[in-house]
């Protein structure tokens, strides 16, 4: 229920929103949860693993029960804390977990089974039998156990990266961190102040308090835009620092548009990666509960969060409401109620010797709530009086307040374990506990607002002068100095279950239990029991769980340790971890010059790396890819083919000793090598293993050009870089890439020369351009490079011309090649004509191929020293043991011989043991009628002729095939050269 | 005779202007990558001098004189925009023509740093990035070259066949900054 004059809340701007259906009207500055509670709505969820009805119980991102979904379809958004969701027009929320309805949830059941279901019951309940698990328990538990869902569909809402950079960032936006942000930003220096809240202020906003004379939310929203005003400023306010990382890198989740309806295209989040040199934690304290039983119906919610429903957004969980603390501070919510007019049964505190602080209200010293009435909504309380006598007393509401625990979260990122304060029963931030980072006021123990206000100050003037800019203290404003007095108080003894966890529905019992069952690790504990590991991450819990396992094994609370504290620290949905990784963002694409008029033929188009590759150019009537495929490798085989081969890497060399460096590169020699000649070379790894191969071609004395495989052009690239700068950084030579200067096509087969000739300025012949021979050339009078060169084994050439010219040759080329009979093929098409020629690829530089295996043992040079060689010699890498390159074709009825397929010998069975080998590349080849296949075959050299059984266990083929040379056609080169 | 026509790396991709950023491709200029040879720079540098009017790019640097540049590329590895190679520089140093190599986007516009933030892991503000600098760094996941060109403008090269991603990341994210300026 509205408290009236109360609340920092607009009346004057309704908002109609649902939930679970039901329309409710809330006011501009609402959360979803403070809208609810002014409707009476204390139900809000159920329970993760007891479907046990749940209300809200903080009024910030720790919020354990009021998770809600909003929106639906593609925009449903699970999880969504009430207390953080900001309300506007047209809401829709709807709670979680629970069939049919909030009220009444079939799952309740597994309250009553709550004695079956403790800690540990997963373990060991469901243990036999074994395949039980996955088929029956696993489902059934996950579907009784949940929380929200994703609706399945993509995503409809926008996520953002961004990046920041700033010299002083400052981590939560309260007291200390404006002052902190001041500090620094007076000084000169860069800041970016985050604030998870929609304004900053922290606790000013949500109590009564003076700073510096005024009202001391009002004091923080003139400070915020004094800030705002500077340009040396950057006020992040909805956003919330998750993680510290390696040399002052944090993690940011900034909620852009959640708090509209309709974002019209804006991010709904945007996950920050800031960069800063120096930051200043001020991310405030936490609020923890005390265990008693049942304290977990709906209406007993945090001390402080009561105050700030009534404070903030004036409204107050029903008409008669207690307070029961350990602390000073808890009589602050009773004196707020009281004053506001709101009726409090009673302020019960369980110390003695405590005075009354909240004026004219019931007052219990010494005395304990040991348990609380009302199922769907809290109805009485039971105070447990210092002589042991009962009362009970009807309230609607029941603030509690165990005391503050500091927000440590983000201190302990790069593994650095807080520290007891035993002054405050709590853990503060170790020292230097993330390099560059300070921490200040509450989230280190500073509690009142005037000790804030002073640690910000200073650390934000430190920052800044660490920094090297000249920064002073500024002036402190008056404010609040009040001490924090609380004597510790984690249970109250009893039975029932008393509720440590809610959000994953951990009792005391639970783990007093674990630590009966020898789980006396802190980290042990939270396994057996999941305490902790909810979305709220046991935010309100750890520390009240591990003073009751400390109490159970008998030791004391620092010697028995925290859990380790990870990012994030609040939840950061996938979706804005991966922004701009849908789709095709994963990666970019690359495409060729030809890549739409290859598009416009209607070829699929493969990935080849990153680039797109035509896979066949169909033409009418064509059913299949194979009829397709067969066409062109006629094509290129009786007249000319044309194939974009820009993709592959193209290095340009020059200077005076490139040719020495070549033959440090490639196995074979290069310096020998005559300007206007193209040789093949082959290189190595450092280990002896091939790494590449290509063409290399010189194009004048000073400059050669490196051709490398479309997939290792990178690879390669690298391993140049290395070579040089490692080994020959005297050499008088560079190289930069060129693949993307030029567009470069092959025209392959019998008529390609009649072809070239029709294009070029001036005609080619045997004597100008022989096998192997590179000459400049013009095309309309544009310079371009002529190679010949051959990949199909036909007599062929590569063409290549500046790239924005690269559209317009592929068309002319294309255009030539067809009314000679040929047209454009694709990688089909390419693969089946160098399969037929025994030319590798990838497929069999596989990584493990030797220059050996491969059949180019006689390439390596003995003149000279190459990367590669003295391993390449090593034993085991030559001789009868290697698997070495051999063609196969089959001799059984069944022709099939798909790559990947091992072999045995004949009649031998086709196991592991006796693997000879397998197949690396197959195709049909039209030209021979047959399908012929590569393989790396034991010894395969010395087998050609042989018969071997081929069986792939995966497709289910066996089948008989016999060793042959790899080269299937043309085996002495007469088309090559003729 | 066949007529080669040439085509730009977007092709013909017409300036689009979103929220307070306007992205248009940048054409027609001459591009060389230069590198020098082994123990060679400072004499690199003084022929550059005598040649264009400065001389090799530090790190990050982009040298300029009329309309010829020099941008910082690399390791010892600089691109001359807009000047033609000079013979003299050939014993010295690689040259090779890269006009075609290169996709070139300008975006100019009081939210061109901060569409540039979605996107590139670099410091671009002013103080840290200010007109003349230039970075080798990713953009999503394309490795390009960016420089300041003006107080509000950058030029962001990449890979010619990575146009039209990068076209698609810049336009993607000035839409998500444009939407963001519009809410309340």
């Amino acid at each position: 229920m509205r408290v009236e004059g109360k609340g920092r809340i607009d009346r004057g701007a309704p908002l109609r929103f649902t939930f679970d259906g039901h329309t409710h009207t809330g006011f501009e500055g609402d959360t979803l949860a403070s809208a609810l509670m002014a409707d009476g709505v204390r139900l809000m969820g159920r329970s993760f693993k007891y479907h046990r009805p749940r209300g809200v119980t903080t009024a910030g991102s720790e919020e354990p029960n009021a998770l809600v979904t909003i929106g639906s379809g593609a925009r449903q958004d699970p999880n969504i804390r009430a207390t953080t969701q900001e309300l506007y027009d047209g809401l829709e929320a709807r709670s979680q977990n629970r069939w049919p309805s909030l009220g009444f949830d079939v799952m309740g059941i597994n309250d009553l089974a709550a004695p079956f279901l403790g800690a540990g019951f997963y373990y060991k309940t469901f243990m036999w039998p074994k395949a039980f698990w996955e088929k029956l328990y696993e489902p059934v538990i996950r579907r009784a156990a949940g929380i929200g869902a994703l609706s399945g569909e993509a995503p409809g809402d926008k996520h953002e990266k961004a990046f920041a950079f700033c010299d002083v960032l400052v981590i939560g936006g309260g007291a200390a961190g404006l002052m902190a942000a001041l500090a620094a930003a007076r000084s000169g220096a860069q800041v970016i102040l985050c604030e998870e809240d929609r304004a900053c202020g922290g606790r000013l906003l949500a109590e009564v308090e003076e700073v510096d004379g005024q009202p001391g939310a009002d004091w923080a929203a003139a400070l915020e835009q004094q800030l705002r005003d500077m340009e040396n400023v950057r006020v992040m306010t909805r956003c919330s620092v998750t993680g510290a990382y390696d040399q002052g890198t944090y993690g940011a989740l900034e909620r852009v548009a959640h708090h509209v309806g309709d974002p019209k295209g804006a991010p709904v989040e945007c996950f920050w990666r800031i960069h800063a040199k120096r930051a200043v934690l001020c991310a405030g304290a936490l609020e923890r509960p005390i265990a008693f039983r049942d304290n977990d119906r709906p209406g007993v919610m945090m001390a402080g969060a009561m105050r700030a429903y009534l404070n903030r957004w004036g409204v107050v969980p029903g008409k008669a409401l207690a307070v029961f603390g350990n602390n000073d501070n808890a009589h602050r919510t009773a004196r707020d109620l009281q004053e506001a007019g709101v009726h409090v049964a009673a302020l019960i505190d369980s110390r003695a010797d405590a005075p009354n602080l909240a004026g004219d209200v019931p007052y219990y010293a010494g005395a304990q709530v040991s348990r609380a009435f009302g199922r769907q909504g809290l109805e009485a309380i039971q105070i447990r009086l210092p002589n042991g006598k009962v009362e009970r007393l009807q309230v609607q509401g029941l603030g509690v307040s165990g005391g503050w625990n500091p927000s440590v979260h983000l201190s302990c990122h790069m593994n650095t374990r807080p520290v007891w304060d035993d002054g405050i029963a709590a853990f503060v931030p170790g020292k230097d506990a993330v390099p560059g980072m300070s921490v200040a006021g509450a989230a280190r123990g500073r509690f009142s607002t005037a000790a804030c206000l002073q640690d910000g100050a200073e650390a934000g003037q430190v920052a800044a002068s660490a920094l090297g800019f000249v920064a002073e203290v500024p002036q402190v404003p008056e404010a609040e100095d009040a001490p924090y007095r609380l004597r510790r108080l984690w249970t109250v003894p009893g039975k029932g279950r008393a509720w440590l966890d809610f959000q994953n529905d951990v009792t005391v019992k639970d783990v007093t239990q674990a630590a009966q069952e020898n789980f006396r690790s802190v980290e042990h504990m939270k396994r057996y029991t999941t305490q902790g590991m909810a979305p709220d991450q046991g935010k309100n819990s750890n520390i009240g769980a591990l003073a009751v396992l400390a109490d159970a094994t008998g030791r004391d609370i620092p010697e028995t340790g925290t859990t380790t504290y990870r990012p994030p620290f609040v939840p950061v949905s996938i979706a804005a971890i991966g922004a701009g990784a849908e789709g095709k963002g994963y990666a970019p694409e690359r495409f060729t010059t030809s890549h739409d008029a290859s598009v416009s033929a209607k070829a699929p188009m493969i990935e080849a790396g990153l680039w797109y590759r035509p896979s066949y150019v169909p033409r009418d009537g064509e059913k299949t890819w194979r009829q397709s495929c067969d066409r062109e490798v006629a094509m290129v085989r009786e007249h000319v083919g044309i194939c974009d081969v820009s993709t592959l890497g193209k290095i340009e060399l020059q200077g005076p000793d490139v040719g020495q460096f070549l033959d440090f590169i490639y196995v074979n020699g290069f310096s020998s090598l005559k300007p206007g000649k193209v040789r093949y070379g082959l290189m190595l790894r450092e280990d002896g293993t091939v790494m590449d191969d290509g063409t290399c071609a010189r194009l004048d004395d000073n400059t050669w050009l490196m051709t490398t495989t479309t997939a290792a052009a990178g690879q390669v690239m690298t391993h140049l870089d290395w070579a040089q700068q490692a080994f020959c950084n005297k050499l008088q030579m560079r190289f930069v890439s060129a693949t993307e200067q030029w567009a470069q096509f092959a025209v392959a087969g019998p008529k390609s020369r009649d072809l070239l000739n029709a294009l070029l300025d001036a005609p080619i012949d045997d004597a100008s351009l022989p096998y192997m021979g590179c000459v400049s050339v013009t095309v309309g009078g544009i310079a371009a490079r002529l190679f010949r060169i051959s990949f199909s084994g036909e007599h062929a050439y590569e063409i290549a011309v500046p790239a924005r010219y690269g559209a317009s040759l592929f068309d002319h080329l294309v255009a030539l090649a067809e009314e000679r009979g040929g047209g454009a093929y694709g990688m089909e098409a390419l693969n089946v004509l160098r399969i037929e020629k025994g030319f590798v690829t990838h497929a069999e530089i596989n990584g493990t191929a030797t220059a050996f295996d491969l059949g180019y043992g006689r390439m390596i040079s003995p003149k000279k020293d190459c990367i590669g060689k003295v391993m390449a010699a090593r034993p085991g890498l030559v001789g009868e043991g290697r698997q070495q390159l051999v063609g196969l074709r089959p001799v059984s009825a069944i022709k099939e011989m798909p790559a990947g397929a091992h072999l045995f010998d004949d009649g031998a069975e086709p196991v592991r043991e006796n693997d000879q080998g397998y197949v690396t590349s197959t195709c049909f080849s039209p030209t021979l009628g047959e399908v012929r296949a590569l393989a790396l075959v034991r010894n395969g050299r010395a087998r050609h002729g042989e018969v071997l059984r081929l069986v792939d266990h995966l497709r289910g083929v066996d089948m008989r095939c016999e060793v042959t040379d790899p080269v299937a056609f043309d085996p002495e080169g007469g088309r090559l050269r003729g | 005779m066949v007529e080669l026509k040439a085509k730009s790396a977007l092709g013909g991709q017409s300036a689009v202007q979103i929220g307070a950023v306007r992205l248009q491709e940048v054409e027609g200029s001459k591009l060389s990558a230069i590198a020098p040879f082994a123990g060679v720079d400072a004499k690199l540098s003084e022929a550059m001098e005598l040649a264009y009017g400065f001389g090799f790019p530090e790190p990050g640097q982009v040298l300029q004189k009329g309309q010829a540049r020099c941008v910082w590329f690399g390791h010892r590895q600089a691109l001359l925009i807009a000047a033609t190679p000079d013979e003299t520089l050939a014993e010295l140093a690689l040259i090779t023509d890269q006009s075609d190599a290169w996709c070139s986007v300008s975006a100019v516009g009081a939210a061109a740093e901060d569409v540039l933030a979605r996107l590139c892991p670099v410091d671009l503000h002013l103080r840290a990035f200010p007109v003349g600098h230039t970075a080798r760094c990713p953009l999503g996941h394309i490795n390009v070259s960016l420089t300041r060109v003006a107080a509000d403008g950058f030029e962001i090269m990449a890979f010619r066949s990575m146009a039209a991603s990068l076209w698609h990341e810049v336009t993607a994210a000035a839409e998500l900054v444009a939407a963001r300026a519009a809410l309340p």
